[in-house]
């Protein structure tokens, strides 16, 4: 990690929130890491409870109302902060977020050929476009017919939402696969493991997607 | 160190708090004792203006020369008015800052073009100077509320109007999570609480969580176009059914006026009454209306059940269902009306929580939020969020999200631009905030453009950082990621005010008559004298039938005295000769009322024949 210098006293020190030499608040760069800014080990299976009490530690410090009579420099840096530990907390305190920023963390991207229909739902995304179809074309009356079709699709979607969001929680519990260490690296675990967390990822994002289509649909 | 004051710029009511050791209090009128400010401004034909309860009372009697919710156009552009607005006010037809034209009437009829940022900085001078009154020192600094779903223009207007009455406001607070620290409920366990608050133009519900001190705003959601007001328009659309006015005159200005003001009563009197009835002094003369809380109830269910979707999303939005709310807090004078609290309580299924006055609590809560910035309170911060998704256009017209809403703010997103022709100097970047998929149905911002170094298409590359601050205001920085230079943005805001309108209206400030105590005596006597002028007149050619030639003589002679006083500056004088007219023409006017009544009865009476 770079090392950077404190804007007060000029100390170079390690990216973090407060000078580790005279405890000024540090704007930081979006780039900084948010186990490390969130003073948490590096391990996907995050501690909510952890994450929250330190979030909110930091924020009482951190945010710019507790700084409101400093000078106008510290004012900006506390904001700059407080903006990174917001973005830290929410990427973290949400599971499939969580997975994303774990995944580029380990080098990769989930991509854009999201559009992709995984293999594993081709049955589900075939149904529900059929009975989407038809509710986009439907006739008030006939709509009211179809309710309980889209209602027992929805309840499909999640369940499968469920049953992935599951799967991705072990993934992340488990990391690093095989307990090596070697989250980053090249062996044939590290890669099936990415490999894995991808495919996880994907299907989420795709049945978030199903989800607010179907959700859209019986609003109409 | 000088106090830092709280102030609820409201849509029909602003007032100004203070922290008083721990606890929040009002600071009312010292000449009055009221607590409220009537967010009403009326011009007088020297140009000056008026403020409060006497801007109100003059605006029965001068319609165009007042207005009374400008907080509606903050932050608006023309394209953003309704055909009620045009058609109740009047605005510059120019292409600057939008601007309502108020005419002064009089011996020399003056044109007042004003902007919504000046118009409410008459206001916010008027609380300021109050508050100095009270406290014996000089109020410089304030934290305003707005409510939560106004956006980034309308926040900016209401710090520009804070800017214009030489206030440095340090934060803007949205109205729900201020009245959540004025309840105070965050000392104690974790709790999800609802703020719903129904204002006279602008309808919020907040969904935050409490624990140990830390007000943690989930979601928000509301309709900056929806309030109190949106209740009387279907009450005098109800009385203009009921008299069968014709359109033009049910359409006059005047008649606008009274038939608003008259709803205003009826609406008040449903929250305790069955039916309510008001007398309407319509220019074509005094009529009874009647309207019954089932009749209102019908006419306004569907402005309730707005609100209810809204909560609904933003339940959604908090991943949080309507039984995890351990607490619902009513505010806004609107959450008075009893259908609104029986279906904001079916809706959670609890009963709300309005032990404190919902008219006041907003403003407590901003001197709390005043309290803990000054450093007084160090026992609760609040973390508050971003209302409205923050993007840019994007190829197509596609509204590209960067922040998304309900994002807890301080927030910051970064995007990297590029060219796509060949040697291009700049790019143009498009800000806009909303939740549609197109740009065009989505607020525009502001549009700026960065210098870049020129180089084949596809080739530079401009990092911009979007940063929202503590207040839900936005700023951008730009960084050329090949050599490393930071360029400052310039952002042309798409609506609202630049830096050189805000210095130009500095220097040439409006005056607020009102700065002067004895002036302010002596318009308040004059607009007093006025009103009771103006509806003598009228009554007397109107109802003629039902005045005695001794009691025509002795009222004609104690208005023309009042009208020689009113033309001096003895303010006593002219409030002496108000009540003696007062008096005097009460008999007639008891008379009159009587008439009225009976004539709505035998109406009815023919309608109840009618097959």
């Amino acid at each position: 990690m770079a090392r950077i210098r404190c804007w007060r006293c000029g100390d170079e020190q390690a990216p973090a929130f407060f000078c580790g030499a005279c405890g000024t608040v540090q704007g930081l760069s979006h780039d900084a890491d948010y186990f490390a800014v969130l003073g948490l080990p590096p391990d996907p299976a995050v501690d909510e409870e952890a994450l929250a009490a330190r979030y909110y530690d930091l924020s009482r410090r951190l945010h710019p109302d507790r700084h409101q009579t400093a000078d106008a420099r510290e004012q900006v840096e506390s904001v700059r902060a407080t903006a990174v530990l917001n973005a830290a907390y929410q990427t973290l305190r949400d599971l499939e977020s969580r997975g994303r920023y774990w995944l580029r963390r380990s080098g990769e991207e989930l991509g854009r050929d999201n559009n992709r229909v995984p293999p594993e739902l081709a049955e589900l995304v075939f149904e529900a476009q059929e009975k989407l179809a038809e509710a986009t074309s439907a006739s008030p009356a006939q709509r009211a017919a179809q309710r309980p079709e889209l209602e027992a699709l929805q309840r499909s979607v999640a369940a499968e939402r469920t049953r992935e969001r599951a799967a991705l929680t072990d993934v992340l519990a488990s990391w690093p696969p095989g307990g090596n260490g070697a989250a980053n690296g090249h062996d044939d675990r590290a890669i099936a493991a990415r490999a894995r967390l991808k495919d996880l990822l994907s299907r989420l994002a795709y049945l978030r997607t199903l989800e607010r289509d179907v959700a859209s649909a019986l609003e109409e | 160190m000088p106090r830092i004051v709280g102030i609820d710029l409201g849509t029909t009511n602003s007032l100004v708090a203070v922290m008083d050791g721990d606890r929040p209090r009002i600071l009312p009128d010292p000449a009055t004792g009221s607590p409220l400010l009537p967010s009403a401004i009326s011009a007088l034909p020297d140009g000056s203006f008026v403020v409060g309860e006497t801007a109100r009372r003059r605006a029965r009697l001068h319609p165009r020369a007042s207005a009374l919710s400008v907080k509606r156009f903050m932050g608006l552009g023309r394209e953003h008015l309704d055909a009620a607005d045009r058609e109740r006010y009047e605005f510059a037809p120019d292409d600057g800052p939008l601007r309502l034209v108020l005419r002064s009437s009089g011996d020399a009829p003056h044109v007042h073009p004003i902007t919504p940022p000046e118009a409410s900085s008459l206001i916010l001078r008027e609380l300021k100077r109050r508050a100095e009154q009270a406290l014996s020192e000089e109020v410089a600094r304030a934290v305003i509320t707005v409510p939560a779903y106004f956006n980034d223009s309308q926040r900016q207007a209401t710090r520009d109007a804070g800017r214009l009455a030489g206030l440095d406001v340090l934060r803007l607070v949205n109205e729900p999570t201020a009245a959540a620290l004025a309840y105070g409920l965050d000392k104690e366990e974790e709790v999800a609480i609802a703020v719903y608050d129904l204002g006279g133009g602008t309808f919020d519900v907040s969904i935050l969580r409490l624990r140990q001190g830390l007000s943690e705003v989930l979601a928000t959601g509301g309709d900056t176009r929806l309030g109190g007001d949106d209740f009387d328009r279907r009450i005098a659309e109800h009385f203009v059914r009921e008299l069968a006015l014709p359109a033009d005159e049910a359409s006059a200005p005047e008649a606008i006026a009274v038939l608003l003001e008259g709803a205003e009563r009826a609406k008040r009197a449903l929250s305790e009454a069955d039916v309510a009835t008001v007398d309407l002094a319509l220019p074509s003369g005094t009529r009874i209306a009647t309207i019954t809380r089932a009749q209102f109830e019908a006419s306004t269910a569907d402005l309730v059940a707005r609100t209810l979707a809204r909560c609904r999303q933003a339940l959604k939005d908090a991943g949080l269902t309507a039984s995890d709310i351990g607490q619902v807090i009513l505010v806004g004078g609107a959450t008075r009306m009893p259908a609104v609290r029986a279906r904001v309580r079916d809706l959670f299924g609890r009963e709300p929580l309005a032990s404190i006055d919902p008219d006041v609590v907003v403003a407590l809560g901003a001197a709390v939020q005043a309290g803990i910035l000054s450093g007084s309170t160090t026992d609760m911060l609040l973390l508050d969020v971003v209302p409205l998704s923050l993007g840019i256009e994007t190829m197509g017209g596609v509204f590209t999200r960067l922040i998304d809403r309900n994002t807890t703010i301080p927030a910051a997103a970064r995007e990297q631009f590029t060219t796509a022709v060949d040697d291009q100097t700049h790019v143009e970047v498009h800000v806009l905030q909303g939740e549609r998929e197109l740009a065009k149905d989505c607020r525009s911002l502001a549009h700026f453009r960065i210098p870049i170094a020129r180089g084949p298409a596809g080739i530079p590359r401009i990092e911009v950082t979007f940063l929202i601050d503590a207040n839900g205001i936005l700023s951008v920085s730009a960084r050329d990621v090949r050599t490393n230079v930071e360029h400052s943005v310039d952002v042309k805001p798409s609506y609202g005010l630049t830096d050189d309108n805000i210095e130009r209206m500095l220097e040439e400030s409006f005056d607020l008559a009102e700065d002067d105590f004895a002036a302010r005596q002596l318009i308040e006597a004059r607009t007093e004298a006025e009103s009771i002028l103006h509806a003598t007149e009228k009554a007397e050619r109107l109802h003629e039938q039902l005045l005695s030639d001794d009691e025509r003589r002795a009222i004609e002679d104690a208005s023309r005295e009042l009208r020689e006083a009113a033309a001096g500056t003895d303010h006593n004088r002219i409030r002496d000769l108000v009540d003696r007219l007062n008096t005097i023409s009460t008999p007639f006017a008891q008379r009159i009322m009587d008439a009225s009544i009976q004539s709505a009865l035998q109406s009815k009476r023919v309608e109840e024949i009618a097959p």
